[in-house]
């Protein structure tokens, strides 16, 4: 029997990279509801769709069309999906922490930022440690134009690579 | 129903600890059993199975067992959740974002409307409900979910 970890290693990229977009869009989806104190009936009411249909969206059990998202969009007045002209130019900087916790304090960092800055971009990275060999898996992040790594936070030890 | 079991971590993720149990020392772990099975493998030419193994390694790696991403079965409240993709279905009990059991599952026929339609689905939610009402006995007593996710204690189960 193959254990769980070859399944995951197995699985095919296309649908890893679907599952991540489509979990990361429904995310942004439910911190925009938040954000405007909206429920989910709500937005099913503003969509003229039934509650269960925008239910199986948004717990990432339904394939959407561009369509929909356009009118997700729409209803909420703000754009989830971002392409075409904004998507962003070269993106690198060190990770300013060490072995085993680059990752996570990759995302805090940016959780972190995030009241602060807007959000502009998402961008594909990985981890490459000084040697140039990979550590991590490519992943789709969050990002913001208008911060740039400070000396002090640099590290020899890894970096992140668009 | 009764059975002796096992509860073992089977995937460290960052975002999530997926645990499943073994069910009188078999050899294998429900979950390995379920994602090992050629039927489920091959069924709709293999596309259900590569989508529901995407979503399981999406939430052990990248986002967790969020709520919002499984669905509630049984009675409200119990923590028992499915995760889907097409017709196929995989149970788990939930002990926090960062943590969840899971048991098999399978396929659930075109045209039934719940788990309880089908005998397959329902043996497996209530082995589900069995581990989840044994491990809930010792949790906070002799068995704790600690800061990192991991639970902690005795898991083995025998009468």
């Amino acid at each position: 029997m193959k254990s769980v970890e070859q399944i995951f290693k197995d699985v095919p990229k296309e649908y890893d990279r679907y599952i991540d977009l489509l979990y990361s869009f429904v995310d942004q989806v439910n911190e925009i509801l938040v954000s405007k104190s909206m429920t989910q009936r709500d937005l099913a009411r503003q969509l003229n769709m039934p509650d269960s249909q925008l239910s199986r969206i948004l717990a990432g059990n339904e394939n959407i069309t561009l369509k929909t998202i356009a009118r997700l969009e729409s209803a909420l007045g703000e754009d989830v999906v971002r392409m075409g002209k904004e998507q962003p130019v070269h993106f690198s900087f060190t990770i300013p922490h060490g072995p085993g916790l680059e990752k996570e304090y990759f995302r805090e960092f940016f959780v972190d930022y995030k009241n602060e800055h807007k959000i502009n971009y998402q961008k594909s990275y990985h981890i490459e440690d000084i040697n140039g060999i990979i550590v991590s898996e490519s992943r789709s992040i969050e990002y913001w134009t208008d911060y740039i790594a400070q000396p002090e936070e640099q590290t020899p030890e890894y970096r992140a690579v668009a | 129903m009764s059975f002796n079991f096992h509860i073992e971590l089977i995937q460290d993720g960052r975002a999530g600890k997926l645990y499943s149990f073994f069910i009188n020392e078999e050899e294998h772990s429900e979950i390995t059993k379920f994602l090992n099975n050629q039927e489920y493998i091959a069924y709709r030419s293999g596309s259900h199975y590569k989508g529901i193994t995407a979503k399981l390694k999406n939430l052990v790696k990248n986002y967790g067992f969020e709520e919002n991403k499984l669905e509630p079965i049984g009675h409200v409240g119990d923590g028992k959740f499915e995760l889907k993709y097409g017709h196929l279905r995989l149970y788990c009990f939930w002990l926090g974002k960062g943590i969840a059991v899971f048991d098999s599952g399978g396929i659930k026929p075109p045209g039934t409307r719940t788990y309880q339609d089908d005998e397959i689905l329902s043996a497996h939610v209530e082995n589900l409900e069995f581990v989840r009402i044994k491990l809930d006995e010792r949790l906070n007593d002799s068995v704790f979910v600690n800061e990192e996710c991991y639970l902690e204690g005795n898991l083995t189960f025998e009468d």
